[in-house]
């Protein structure tokens, strides 16, 4: 049996077929069906000619799976590692073993891969490419959504495209690599660390959040005029709430909404919820503000 | 007519952008900032759909899919939101439109729902023809569930374009609803921001959150110096973490 060798055309097929990961994205099984795609003409090579093995190989890519899509090349990558080590199998030899390693490389990668993904990726690098363009937008430039698509897609397609042939030439070992260093522990953090100062930035930048409230002191005053004689005189002091808050901090209420939201949702609201606490609010400080002329918030 | 081609137009730029968060490559069209200027364009008004493509953009930035939930939609918000500010001939500025989007994004989000659903059907029709090898046929079963997103978001925008432009064009809003909506959108970016927190933190990095927060709002720094003091600050804590706890023996064995 000639041997079948994944060539470089085979790994371009996977990239660019790997683009499609969320096309057909359910609740039951989320990225599974994509990920059989990705592979369609690379199967037809190396199974071919072994309807049986076919069959195992379809059934083993309909299996759930689910996690950050930059991070899918790297695990198609192994995966096809191992896959072309099954096709190399005499076909009378037993690959159940190598088969099942498959699936569970696939399972062992996908929620380290998702938690790094989702931090790295739409937590800190997608808000930084985007805010660096909405900001360049809010200008009234179009080179905003230019600069914002270019920063993305650079490592958007690079990204994808090294950590795939990287993941093909590492195979199992990038498993075993990835256990017995703390590469995945560091990444994560290093990705927190960055995530959170940026989060910062946008916090104190792009929340608004003021207090109209005041407080008012009705009281007299005493006034000498030029003759000497001294007169009593109604004084109004009025100390605005924001002024105060602004001199103990500046974003001090954004930072609170944040902390109050982030609190909520530690104790099991959805964003849905939120979202609608977040118009309840506004509602009332707006039914206040409009009946009362009381600013509570604005 | 005219009306129905430019909903056509309309309905393509919503399309394709929407096509982009699950259909495939990720470009990010799909981003306020960039579907914003886009829709603009395609209905005459650039410096509108910049506008308000950026306030939408500021408002969604922390909204993101993590695991298996979906977030708001906010390519939808933006598309729609600057297509009714588009055909509303003034009668929505900028900003009332962008919470006209917020409001929409969640509605967006349950189409998206429903599409998660269907795809299950597809899922088990792939699941038939890979008992039985057939690989093309599999893989045949995802080409609709990839053409649903385009529709999910061009659909809306057509009828928007096509139907809505008496409805938006004579849209009043009282000032209770103006002063609502104004509030609302400011406040709206925190509930993303938290769900990063959230997603982020550990309480041993929490220090990096202040510091970032400190930087912008008392001492004024952009986000990019921040973000470049922000990798400095990873590369740093990283190191520290293969550092062995020897100088601490260290020092003990001095101070005794």
């Amino acid at each position: 049996m000639a041997e079948k060798k994944i060539t470089q055309s085979d790994i371009m097929s996977v990239y660019w077929r790997s683009f499609f990961d969320m096309a057909s994205i359910n609740y039951e099984r989320f990225q599974a069906l994509p990920y059989l795609f990705t592979f369609q003409k690379v199967f037809k090579k190396l199974y071919g000619d072994n309807k049986e093995r076919m069959t195992r190989a379809c059934l083993r890519h309909v299996e759930m799976f689910n996690t950050m899509p930059l991070f899918i090349p790297v695990i198609q990558g192994t995966t096809l590692a191992l896959e072309e080590k099954i096709a190399n199998t005499p076909v009378e030899e037993d690959t159940a073993e190598l088969e099942e390693s498959v699936n569970n490389i696939k399972v062992a990668l996908m929620g380290p891969f998702a938690g790094i993904g989702d931090s790295l990726m739409w937590g800190t690098f997608r808000p930084i490419a985007m805010s660096i363009g909405a900001s360049i937008a809010a200008n009234g430039s179009a080179a905003g959504p230019i600069v914002a698509l270019v920063i993305w897609n650079v490592v958007n397609f690079a990204f994808r495209y090294f950590t795939l042939v990287y993941g093909y030439k590492a195979g199992t070992t990038m498993l075993t690599t990835l256990r017995s260093s703390n590469i995945i522990e560091k990444i994560s953090t290093a990705g927190s660390v960055l995530g959170l100062m940026v989060l910062g930035v946008l916090t104190a930048s792009w929340v608004s959040l003021n207090t109209g409230l005041a407080l008012t002191v009705e009281g007299t005053e005493y006034v000498t005029d030029a003759n000497g004689v001294t007169t009593e005189q109604p004084k109004v002091i009025t100390t605005a709430l924001q002024e105060v808050l602004d001199g103990i901090h500046p974003k001090i209420l954004p930072l609170c909404l944040v902390m109050f939201m982030a609190g909520l949702m530690k104790k099991g609201w959805t964003t849905t919820k939120l979202i609608v606490l977040v118009f309840g609010i506004a509602l009332v400080s707006a039914v206040i503000s409009t009946f009362t002329g009381v600013v509570i918030f604005c | 007519m005219g009306n129905i081609l430019q909903a056509l137009i309309a309905a393509l730029v919503a399309g394709i952008c929407e096509w982009d968060i699950y259909g495939g490559f990720h470009v990010q069209t799909n981003r306020p900032v960039v579907v914003g200027p886009l829709m603009g364009l395609a209905l005459g008004d650039l410096s509108l759909g910049l506008e308000i493509g950026a306030g939408l953009e500021f408002v969604f930035l922390g909204t993101v899919s993590v695991g298996a939930a979906i977030p708001p939609d906010a390519c939808s918000a933006a598309s729609l939101a600057v297509a009714a500010a588009c055909i509303s001939n003034g009668a929505l500025n900028a900003n009332q439109a962008v919470t006209l989007g917020v409001a929409l994004a969640s509605v967006a989000q349950m189409l998206q729902m429903l599409i998660w659903t269907v795809n299950i059907w597809f899922q088990h029709q792939a699941d038939k023809y890979a008992k039985v090898g057939d690989i093309d046929g599999a893989c045949r079963c995802m080409y609709i569930p990839c053409t649903l997103w385009f529709f999910q978001g061009a659909i809306p925008a057509f009828c928007l374009v096509a139907f809505g432009q008496e409805l938006v064009s004579n849209i009043v809003l009282p000032a209770l609803v103006n002063t609502w909506l104004t509030l609302a959108g400011g406040m709206m970016a925190s509930v993303g921001f938290a769900m990063l927190f959230v997603m982020m933190n550990k309480p041993k990095l929490t220090p990096f959150y202040m510091i970032g927060f400190v930087l912008a709002a008392a001492l004024g720094m952009g986000l990019v110096p921040t973000a470049v003091l922000g990798l400095a600050a990873a590369l740093l804590y990283i190191q520290q973490m293969d550092a062995p706890a020897a100088p601490e023996k260290k020092r003990r064995s001095r101070e005794a």
